[in-house]
This record gives structure tokens, sequence and C-alpha cells, in this order.
């Protein structure tokens, strides 16, 4: 029984002291973004500020017009909302037929969208750099959106999940004269809900979070989103950290607040993909 | 008849064709043309203006000898063996004891492990920059208040992968251990309590049922963590730019840099291929590795 309640406290001791190590460098992060430049190196560190300031907040907000960063915030949240509702809408439309449809090259479509799933994303980065640059949308918004929605991801999330959805109603609703897309629109896409919410936020967050991509495919500052953008600062601010914090933290509080209010489908969804391959 | 037939049906689902559509679209021309064409222009010379010079396979002969590539696979190799390990094992360890019932409020704390995963690896990059930073950062203010020397992180040539791996195993361990605790609770109960009347220890149940029973799920992790760990880009690319001499550049960034800072789109695009070769590989041994065993 005391071996037992030992092991408990060390758990909870493990548990509590890797989450606070965890957690260390966002507080950090924030703390830094907080305080006056002057306190930013100081030792011994302090966690909680003694003096907080909203200078650096200020000053990269409307005060380095070199590095628009309210621009930048605009952009991310522009290019990763319009991306995942059109990968919601182009993925469930493709997943329910596939999941309903039986075709001639079914199977082979099937192993083709699989083994495109296999290959990096890198091997795509130069021939669509070469597509956009022949239609004349480097620097445009369609360029950081339409190579997102290629993704394959998604038409097995959403297609596994309508499969599960049994089709009498729907074979009901076709009887009564019903078209397809009445049928997916109003019967089968409101019972994916869980489904089409994990997808949503991880084409957002996947989305929110690009780099590589971005970092080619725009090169005008006011094109750009956060996460190039990040890096623009970084060079501009090498020595000031609390300018960098301040950037740092306004890219990426967007996605913390989404996670922590919508965390229960995040880990669902993690789980759900894990399980399922 | 049968032409006749498949007309006909067809035609009555022509609806569920047109759902297609948008998607094909999208993939065909992002994904599909470009795979391909990627290796069409990994057997050529290309500079990114005029003409492509065929050059059959002289692109990947020219890999197998390059020593920027032999680097560069060889740090990227190091972070994947180094890091993979350190995030699977703390992922299983935490998964354990936050899947303990008696503990149960302790599960509010996977939000503490989680954040790294939701936050942008460019932010990360940038944060970790500052804090493991020679003069000024934090860990080193943190390592000579305990009286050792300040350690050159980011720029020294032994400790600027070892940061990588720092980070990598951060930001990875809460992805890790959400997918370990769907598995865990797919483990039967009655295993449990069977070695528990037998008098098995914490620790032999463990060893002797909860690794066996998640040998799927550490596959599994395992092979995400393979996939992932060979793209690795933006981590060394904020933080050491790939250096100090090299010494931290990833194979993604040696492509990065081929393709779009000296215009050597062809071989950019061989070593992509040369990328996705490496990948099925290492995933399919997993795959017979880790299923080879049950047959016996």
């Amino acid at each position: 029984m005391q071996r037992e309640k030992n092991l408990r406290i060390l758990t909870y001791i493990i548990v509590i002291s890797f989450a606070a190590i965890w957690i260390l460098p966002l507080l950090w992060m924030l703390s830094t973004a907080l305080k006056p430049e002057s306190q930013v190196i100081a030792w011994p560190i302090e966690i909680i500020p003694k003096e907080v300031t909203f200078d650096n907040f200020y000053d990269i907000i409307f005060d380095s017009p070199r590095t628009p960063i309210l621009r930048w915030f605009f952009n991310s949240f522009f290019v990763s909302t319009a991306t995942t509702f059109l990968v919601l809408a182009v993925d469930s439309l493709a997943a329910y037929a596939y999941a309903r449809l039986e075709f001639k090259g079914k199977n082979v479509l099937f192993w083709l969208l699989m083994a495109t799933m296999m290959v990096p994303p890198v091997t795509n980065l130069i021939p669509n750099y070469l597509i956009m640059d022949r239609l004349g949308w480097i620097d445009s918004y369609q360029a950081l959106i339409f190579p997102q929605v290629a993704a394959v991801f998604g038409v097995f999330l959403m297609r596994q999940f309508f499969i599960g959805l049994p089709s009498e109603l729907e074979d009901a609703a076709y009887i009564d004269g019903c078209n397809r897309f009445q049928i997916f629109y109003i019967i089968a896409l409101p019972m994916a809900k869980p489904a089409l919410i994990a997808l949503g936020l991880f084409t957002f967050r996947a989305s929110w979070n690009a780099f590589l991509w971005p970092l080619i495919i725009t090169n005008s500052a006011k094109m750009r989103p956060l996460t190039p953008g990040l890096r623009l600062l970084q060079s501009n601010f090498m020595t000031e950290f609390g300018k960098l914090m301040a950037g740092a933290f306004i890219s990426a509080v967007p996605v913390i607040i989404i996670f922590i209010i919508a965390q229960k489908y995040f880990v669902k969804g993690i789980a759900l993909t894990g399980m399922k391959g | 008849m049968k032409i006749k037939d498949t007309w006909q049906e067809m035609k009555e689902n022509r609806h569920f064709y047109y759902f297609l559509v948008p998607f094909l679209l999208f993939f065909s021309v992002f994904m599909l043309f470009p795979i391909l064409f990627s290796f069409y222009m990994s057997l050529h010379r290309w500079g990114g203006l005029g003409e492509a010079t065929f050059t059959g396979l002289k692109n990947y002969s020219r890999i197998l000898t390059d020593s920027t590539f032999h680097t560069a696979l060889y740090n990227t190799t190091f972070m994947w063996l180094t890091s993979t390990p350190l995030i699977l094992g703390f992922a299983l360890i935490l998964a354990v004891m936050l899947n303990k019932k008696e503990v149960k409020f302790l599960k509010y704390f996977r939000v503490g492990y989680f954040m790294p995963f939701v936050t942008s690896t460019v932010v990360v990059g940038v944060i970790f920059t500052i804090l493991l930073d020679g003069s000024f950062g934090l860990v080193n203010f943190f390592i000579e208040s305990i009286g050792f020397d300040k350690i050159r992180f980011l720029t020294s040539t032994t400790w600027s992968k070892i940061s990588i791996v720092i980070v990598l195993t951060w930001r990875w361990v809460g992805y890790n251990t959400i997918i370990m605790l769907a598995g865990l609770q797919n483990i039967p109960e009655d295993l449990y309590e069977a070695a528990e009347i037998d008098g098995g220890s914490t620790l032999q149940k463990f060893f002797y049922i909860t690794v066996p029973m998640m040998r799927p799920i550490i596959l599994f992790t395992f092979i995400l963590s393979t996939i992932g760990s060979f793209q690795i880009f933006t981590e060394p690319y904020i933080m050491t730019g790939g250096g100090p001499m090299q010494s931290s550049l990833s194979v993604v960034q040696y492509l990065y840099n081929s393709g779009f800072q000296q215009f050597r789109m062809g071989y950019a695009s061989a070593l992509s291929y040369v990328l996705f070769a490496i990948i099925f590989v290492a995933s399919y041994f997993q795959i017979k590795i880790g299923s080879g065993e049950e047959g016996i």
C-alpha cells in the first residue's frame, strides 16, 4: 500500500514538473514580450515581469513600416480560412462520392491517391513554383491557397467517416425525389460534423503554420503571411528580443486560442487519424 | 447491351461524378502533374531560364558522390535517430501516467504538452534561438548559475545538431502522447487484473503487457517520426541556417539551397526523388521488422 502511494506521488511529480518544463518556453515568450528592453536579459530571470509594458507590441504593430505585421496577420487569417473552407467543401464532396459510388477504376484511383500521400511534399515544390510562374500567380493569394487543396489526406479521413454512416435514409430520400446533392447537403453532411471539425482544425493549423511554400512563393512584404514575415522580423530585430517575442506571440496566439477552445476535437482528430493510419 | 447499361448507370449517377470533379482538378494540377514533372526535371539540367538539357541519370549519379549531400544526409539521420527514441520514450511514459484512473485530474496537464504542437515551427524556432543563445540565452544563464561554462548551442559544430534534437523533442512529445493514450485505452483491462492476481509488479506489467500490446502503435508513431524527420527544414533553417559549417544542414534545406539559391532545378528535383526513396525504404523496413516477429 505504501509502495503504491509512493508510486502515485512519483507520477504526480513527473507529470507536473514535465508540464512545467514544457510550457516554460511559451510563458517566457510572453514575459519577454511584456518586458522593457533593458530588463530582457537581466539575471536573475523574472518569469513574471516586475515592470509590464506594451511598448514592444505597440512598436511592432504601429511603428515598423518595413515589417507590416497587421497586414501579415490579415494574410495568414485570410489564406488559412479560405484554405480550410475550400478543403472542407472539395474533400467532403469527393469523399462522399467515393464512399457511395461504384465505378470502374475505383481501386486504381484509390491506390494512386494512396501513393501520392507517400511522396514528400518538397517533391512538388519546384514544379508548383513553375506552374505559378507560368500562370502569373507568384506573390498572390491563389498561389498560397490552391496547392494546399490538392492534399489527399482529407478525402481519406472524410471517406472513412461516410462509409460508417448508414445509407438507408439516403436511399429513401432518393426514392422520394431528392437529387444527390440535396441528399449530401441535407442528410450526410450534418452527420459528418465531428469529422468536418477535426479536418477543419487540422487544415487551419497546417495552413497557419506553413513556412517553406509561402517563403518561396511570396516576395513582396505585403503579400507575406506571418510565418515568413516572422523570419523577416528575426533578421530585422536580431538583438531586440522583446520585439521579436511580441511578433512571435502575435503569430502564435490565434491557433493556441482555437486549440484551447476546441481541445476535445483536436485530441479526437489525432486519435482518429492515428488509429486509421 | 453491356455498354448501354454502363451508360445508363453513369447517367443516373452523374451527380456523383460531378462531386469528384473539383477535387480531381486540384489534385491533377497541383499534385499529380508536379510529382511526374519533378521526375522529368530530375533527368535534365536546368537553370530556371532558357532550355533544359537532357542529361539522363547524371543528376542522380552526381548525388551519390556529392559530399554536401552526404553531410546533409548524415545530419538528418542523426537528428532522426536521436530525437525519435527520446520523443517516443517520453510519450509512452507520459501516456501511461496520464492513463491512470486514480490520478484523473492529471489529464488537464496534457494541454501543456500539447501546446508546442499547435505553435508554428517558425515561432518555436525563433523562441529557441533566443533561449539557446550563446551569450544571452536563458538556458546559458541557468547553466552558468549552477557553475558550468556557457555552451555555444547554435554556433558550435557539435552542439548545433543537438540543439535541433532538443527542439524536436519538445515539439513532438505531446502529439505522440495523444496517439499513445488512444492506444492504451484499447488494451483490455482484464490483462492487468490477471497480472495483479499473479502478483506482477508495476514494471513487469509495463514491460510484459503494455509494451507488447502497444507495439502496433509504437510502430505507427515510429514511422510517422521517420517520415517527419527526413523532411526537417524549418527548425535548422531558422535557428542555425544549417550551420556552422553545414553541421546542421538538413536534406530539405540542401534541396532548397540547390533549387532556389543556386537555381539548379534539375538537381533539386533529383534530390527530392532520392529523399522519397529514402523515406519509402525506411518505412518499408520498419513495417517489415515491426510485423515480422508476429509470424513466429
